[in-house]
This record gives C-alpha cells, structure tokens and sequence, in this order.
C-alpha cells in the first residue's frame, strides 16, 4: 500500500542530505568567519578609539593654545600701550606745571623735566624748550604749544624733552644746573627750542614759528644724520 | 552546549540544501548553491542567522545565477543513476522507468515545487510562503493547488500502472 503522495514527497526530501564533508567545512568556515567578524569590530572601535585619542589631543593642544595666546595677545596689546607710556616715561616728559602762579611768572616757579638717567650717551638727545614770560605772551604761548605737540607726537626714545620757566629766577638757576647757561648767556628775553646731545652741546636751535611738524622732522633727520 | 548549535547549524544547512534541492532539482547544483549561499551569509553577518534569512538568499542567488546559467550538457543517464544521493531522472526517461517521487517533482515547475516544498516538507503556510517568495497569496495557493494536482494525476497514472 503506497502512502499519500504528500507523505512521499515529505519522505523523498527528508532522505536527501547534504555530504557530511560540506556541512564540516561550512561550520568551519563559519566559526573562521566569526572571529573573523569579531576582529573587526575591535579593529573598528580601536579606529574609533584612535580618532577619539586624536580628536581630543587636537581640542586640547587648541586649547592651550588659545589659552597662551589670548594672554600672550592682551599682553602684547597691554605691551604696546605700556610701551607709549614708557617712551614717555623714557623721554622724561613731565606735563608742565603751567599754575596761576607760573603764568603770571611772578613766583618764578622753575618749569623743567627729568634729566635723562644716562647724560654721556651719545645716542642720547635732549629736546629743551625756554620762555621768558607766561601764557599771555604770544611768543611765549607758541614756543609752549610747539613744544607740547612735538613732545606728545612721540618723536623718539632717544629724545628727552624738558622745558623751561626762565623768566623767573629760579627757573633760570634751575637751567643752568642742567647746563643749559651757556645757551641762555645773552638771552635777557627768549622763547625758543633746541636739540642738544645728552651732554648739553647744543645741534640746532629752533624758532615755534618754523612749526611743530617741519621741527619734528628735522629733529629726526638731524638724529638719522648723527 | 556547544554540540546543540552545531546539530542546530547542520539542520539548518540541511533544510537550505534541500530547499536548494526543490529550486534546482539537481543535487550538486543544489550543493553548489546552498555552498555560495552560506559564503556569501559568512561574509556579510559573520553566522548564519536563521532559516529564513537562509532561504531569502538561497532564492536570490538561484535567480540572480542559476536561472540564467546555460544549461548542462546532459549527463548520461548511468552517470545520473550512480549517483546515489539523489536518483533524479530526466524526464525523457519517464515512459520507460518506473515513476517514483523523484520524477514526479521533476515534472513539476520549479514554483509549484518550490511551494511544495515549503508548505509540506517546512511547514510554511501560504502567508509565509507568499512573504518569502514575494508572491501574492493568491499565487502560492494556486501553485500549491496545481502542483498537488499533478502529482496526484501522475501517482495515480503510477498506482494504476504499478497494479498493472
């Protein structure tokens, strides 16, 4: 008695089989593909962890960087405005005390800068201004004025400014301590300028009328010269 | 432990050959295919993941290579017969050869068997079979239909002729 023909066909393919060579090598190939498999998964989160590694070096050595800088940069910028004060440190400059009492010059109050540290410098200038009398004398006020901007205008480290009340007794004793009697001997009345070495031998003197800018730049040619 | 998912992974090999088998319909053919099939699996997952993922691209591979691929020049029938993992003759051979099961499916279209395949040697229902093959439902049914048909025209055609 034959089966059902369904039955047959479930029978006909339950006996065929694969050769039991094939299903050893695809196990093997199987368990070879899962170590495979697992090897590169480590290798991609060792990638993965190589590029974190590089990622935060690179936002670290930033960072340092821009902590040096930012510094290093308002230091540079907070240098650069010291550096215009201490040029005008270095040229001595101290603002002229023009009070009641001086303009009207009958204190004779003594109007004068620091003396530059170094005198026998050779590099060394010295920009000397004088005046006889106080602001309302229009000579004396142009002298002052041309002074003042030259001195403000920066012209260069090695240019001391200092300035002069000659008009009273005092200011007159006081630049002639400085060494400036020679320059004033025969002056009874004077308001003028003058570039002088650090010792005192005057380079050329200068009348306010010339003005403040071609002052300036003579000053510089003359020191570009020497 | 280790020796259940090894009987698990031949079991599973076995049901992939011989749905390699009911497509192809030749044993070293299906050999062959269920061969690519896991390679290419191994490759892509690293493990084979289950019998239906198997299966999918068993299909595939069947379609994308061997539907297409020249036929073989035919095999002397004594070559076919000595091997005996599977006696499939052609079915030139029927009318003087006793017809077995083997011819029968033989006779069939590659769908028809390959839905026989999966609803009575698997289990598959048509929803499954319908889904894995990527056929409307209607078609599974009707395939599985004709192909019980046939084989029930021809067993009996053989009852009839084994009685004689």
């Amino acid at each position: 008695m034959r089966n059902s023909p369904e039955q047959d066909v479930i029978e006909f393919y339950r006996t065929q089989q694969l050769d039991g060579s094939i299903v050893d090598r695809l196990r093997q190939t199987q368990s070879i593909a899962r170590e495979t498999r697992r090897w590169k998964q480590v290798a991609r989160w060792l990638a993965l962890a190589v590029v974190l590694l590089i990622a935060v070096s690179v936002g670290v050595a930033a960072g340092v960087f821009s902590t040096s800088t930012v510094p290093a940069q308002s230091e540079l910028a907070a240098g650069s405005s010291d550096g215009v004060q201490v040029s005008e440190s270095n040229g001595d400059f101290r603002e002229p005390e023009f009070g009641p009492n001086t303009n009207d010059g009958s204190t004779g109050n003594a109007v004068e800068g620091d003396l530059p540290a170094d005198r026998s410098s050779t590099q060394a200038y010295r920009l000397v201004g004088f005046r006889s009398h106080g602001p309302a004398c229009p000579f004396c006020r142009e002298t002052q004025q041309v002074y003042q901007s030259i001195c403000e205008s920066h012209l260069s480290d090695r240019v001391h400014c200092e300035f002069w009340d000659v008009g009273s007794a005092d200011g007159r004793q006081g630049a002639a301590d400085a060494g400036w009697q020679s320059l004033l001997d025969g002056r009874a009345e004077t308001a003028f300028l003058a570039l002088a070495t650090a010792r005192g031998e005057i380079v050329k003197e200068f009348k306010p009328s010339e003005g403040a800018d071609s002052i300036r730049i003579a000053i510089l040619d003359l020191i570009q010269q020497r | 432990m280790e020796g259940d998912s090894s009987d698990e992974f031949e079991e599973l090999i076995q049901s992939g050959y011989r749905y390699a088998l009911s497509l192809c319909h030749r044993a070293d053919d299906a050999a062959d295919l269920i061969q690519q099939a896991c390679l290419k699996i191994l490759q892509l997952k690293g493990e084979v993941p289950g019998r239906s993922y198997l299966f999918r691209t068993v299909r595939n591979l069947f379609i994308d290579e061997w539907r297409h691929r020249p036929r073989r020049t035919p095999v002397g029938m004594n070559e076919v017969i000595s091997d005996d993992r599977l006696q499939v003759p052609t079915h030139a051979d029927d009318v003087q050869r006793q017809l077995d099961i083997a011819t029968l499916l033989s006779c069939l279209r590659m769908e028809e068997r390959e839905v026989l395949y999966l609803n009575l040697v698997e289990g598959y229902t048509a929803e499954e079979i319908s889904a894995l093959t990527e056929q409307p439902r209607g078609t599974v049914l009707s395939l599985l239909s004709r192909g019980r048909k046939r084989i029930l025209s021809r067993y009996h055609a053989a009852d009839i002729m084994e009685t004689k």
